[in-house]
């Protein structure tokens, strides 16, 4: 996990970044609610992460084997690993722009988008089917009118099996936003995406 | 008079509402003007009673559970009156059957005490082992490793005194220990409860590990699934470096250990050791062909120990009581206890903790008390995903390595998952091979291409028009299995037959088949 104050440190909160010729001024301590606002009022820039990137690259690239740890507080700071990054992960760990790729596509945790407001990860493994997690799935489907892997189009809820959450003796288990319920009933369900779209 | 209270922080247990319960207390003991003082223990297991809440009497702790946040006002109102009054008390916690029953060795501690409190773990045991491992040093703390019989927990059951010693006896400048707490099966949890709930107890048979067989540095591979378990472990890592367990000198033996907690990041087959070396290194989880085997060149190309997180905090007490004491526990070649989980359609799900030996039967009738749904019991999957559905007719098979490899089934992790009779096994042996497609790192072509074959040869075959057209192809499904199991090069795909082969063998009808022709 990074830490917050750690991060508002390394980037001097008000900071103007030059990145290969061009410059940039911005302010700001969390860059998930900044890249959010950006892209709802102008262009994504994918420069603006940089500090951010390069602050985490610094304090790992010492470490043997970094590159899932750099990842994993790219993808907490930022909310996904953009595409503008790859080079400058490769470079501070000389490896090819290839095997950041292939890490990055290799595991299902990581996103080279940015996730919706609200992700919501049904268990779809055996102890939750075997408490009708199908039906649960189902319900979710048509609720929401999304497929096992859909996100809306307003970008505020994704959905994404997962299998497995070891909450298998209270199945049927789900994890909404990084925390769990399980014991899940049709009724609990609707509730909790009732707040999600509550919220929206 | 102070009311100490307990009630558990496991996640688990936080997903059926304690933090609510917790709440609840607070705000309802603040009305009455009660002080309460209420202890953030790990969990007992008992999930189905979760919420528990316990209280400390004189002759000792009373339960009540599952509570909700609307019966905690109740519940005040009988501790502070006639406890057992309240219709969801439990009386002593300890003298509960499905507790008391059970031989709590790694989990001795478990809903006693708080998991970040070195002195709560000092005070039930802790730290015993390794400091009979530093008086008598490395060579007899390998032979006790051996003689306990102590097998690995992950699945293989591979005699962790082996490893030791081929650790111990291969010389390098640099070797590792690494923990395997990338519990990915279904019905499995026994880990995630360990490491939130006694952090302490891996952290201690991780620094056994690493002083006896000259190991410096060690990696705890947690699962990204786990949040809490990994900063849990975090913080505990913290606490026992500042205690003096882990660095430069681990406990007064002038030997330097210490170790890190690595996240996965959702990819199921580096929970195979040979995968989650090349996942902690920074690649992809790619399985690598044996040999060479890890003991000799596992990671970063040095002698690395790999065990399952229960392996290693097996370790401590074989330490501390000596591996006579260990032994005594078990049957056969299957020594010590197993923390067996009980998951799925099951009423009393949980875990038990018991010597190898007793049947599948007594785990799942008596300590489970049959399906939750309260209809008949149709199959039981031991072992994960890539486990053996058991139909009741082999409930009578002790739970022991050897005695379930007999049945052509295994314990694996000890995870047990209970279906009802309208779980339709062609689906979970559809969702076996999705599964194995879905999961497979892709190295050799049996998994990798075999898997989504076998979903599509399943596909035809419920879709089938008649008899003649099922039988064939249940045969190349067959056949393909066969291939998946002898030629693939992990256990992934060698195993993803297993679910399949055995919903065939014991259901044919939930594939339209008929008994004979699905012998065939």
């Amino acid at each position: 996990m990074p830490d917050k104050g750690a991060l508002a440190n390394g980037l001097n909160c008000h900071e103007t970044v030059t990145w290969r010729g061009r410059s940039r001024h911005f302010r700001t301590t969390d860059y998930r609610w900044y890249v959010r606002d950006r892209e709802e009022c102008c262009m994504p820039d994918e420069m603006s992460y940089l500090p951010m990137v390069n602050h985490v690259l610094e304090r790992h690239k010492g470490s043997p084997g970094a590159l899932l740890p750099i990842l994993h507080e790219i993808q907490e700071g930022i909310g996904y690993i953009p595409d503008a990054t790859v080079p400058e992960i490769a470079h501070a760990l000389n490896l090819s722009h290839a095997e950041v790729r292939g890490v990055i596509s290799f595991y299902h945790d990581f996103r080279t988008a940015p996730p919706a407001r609200h992700i919501l990860r049904l268990c779809r493994a055996e102890s939750c089917k075997s408490r009708g997690a199908e039906q649960l799935a189902a319900q979710l489907r048509k609720r929401l009118h999304l497929d096992d892997h859909g996100s809306s189009a307003d970008g505020n809820i994704s959905l994404r099996p997962v299998y497995c959450l070891g909450a298998c003796a209270c199945s049927p288990a789900l994890e909404l936003d990084g925390k769990l319920h399980a014991r899940l009933s049709a009724e609990r369900l609707n509730t909790l995406i009732d707040a999600c779209q509550e919220g929206a | 008079m102070m009311t100490h209270l307990y009630l558990p922080v496991d996640s688990l247990a936080r997903a059926v509402g304690s933090d609510e319960v917790a709440v609840a207390l607070a705000s309802e003991a603040r009305k009455r003007n009660l002080p309460l003082d209420l202890h953030h223990t790990s969990s007992r297991g008992l999930y189905w009673l979760e919420p528990l809440l316990e209280m400390d009497t004189p002759q000792g702790r009373i339960g009540f559970g599952p509570l909700t946040a609307e019966d905690v006002p109740g519940v005040l109102d009988a501790l502070q009156g006639e406890p057992s009054s309240h219709p969801l008390a439990l009386g002593l916690v300890e003298e509960l059957p499905y507790l008391k029953s059970q031989q709590r060795l790694l989990f001795a501690r478990a809903g006693i005490t708080q998991p970040l409190s070195l002195d709560d773990y000092r005070s039930h045991g802790g730290f015993e082992g390794l400091t009979r491992a530093i008086a008598v040093g490395g060579e007899q703390t390998a032979t006790e490793v051996f003689d306990s019989g102590l097998r690995g927990r992950g699945g293989a059951a591979f005699p962790a005194g082996i490893k030791w010693r081929t650790v111990r006896g291969t010389p390098a400048a640099q070797k590792y220990i690494v923990c395997n707490a990338d519990e990915g099966d279904s019905g499995t949890f026994a880990d995630r409860m360990l490491m939130e709930g006694d952090p302490f107890l891996l952290i201690e048979g991780m620094a056994i590990a690493g002083i006896t067989v000259g190991a410096s540095y060690g990696y705890i591979y947690v699962r990204s699934e786990y949040p809490q378990a990994i900063s849990t472990l975090r913080e505990a890592l913290d606490i026992a470096r500042a205690a003096g367990y882990l660095g430069a000198d681990v406990g007064g033996s002038g030997l330097a250990f210490d170790m890190e907690v690595r996240v996965g990041a959702g990819a199921y087959i580096c929970g195979e050791e040979t995968a989650l070396l090349d996942s902690l290194e920074g690649k992809r989880g790619i399985v690598r062909a044996k040999p060479p085997i890890p003991a000799l060149q596992g990671l970063f190309g040095q002698p690395t120990l790999v065990h399952n997180v229960l392996t290693l905090a097996s370790v401590p007490i074989i330490l501390a009581k000596g591996a006579q004491f260990y032994r005594d526990y078990g049957m056969g070649r299957s020594t010590g206890t197993m923390p067996f989980q009980l998951a799925g359609n099951i009423r009393h799900g949980g875990l038990v903790e018991r010597a190898f030996g007793l049947t599948l039967r007594e785990l799942v009738e008596d300590y489970g008390g049959g399906t939750a749904s309260g209809r008949p019991l149709k199959a039981a999957q031991v072992g994960g995903p890539l486990g053996t559905w058991v139909p009741p007719e082999h409930f009578d098979t002790p739970l022991d390595y050897e005695a379930f490899a007999a049945i052509g089934a295994m314990l694996g992790h000890g995870g047990v998952v209970v279906a009802d009779d309208t779980l339709d096994m062609a689906h979970m042996a559809r969702f076996a091979m999705q599964f194995c497609a879905e999961e497979s790192c892709g190295k050799c072509t049996p998994c990798r291409i075999g898997s989504t074959r076998g979903m599509e040869v399943i596909d035809r075959l419920l879709a089938a028009p008649d008899q003649g057209k099922r039988t064939e192809q249940a045969i190349v499904l067959k056949d393909l299995c066969d291939t998946l199991q002898y030629g693939s090069l992990c256990a992934l795909g060698g195993m993803s037959a297993f679910p399949v082969t055995s919903a065939l063998k014991y259901f044919p009808a939930d594939f339209g088949l008929q008994a004979s022709e699905a012998e065939q």
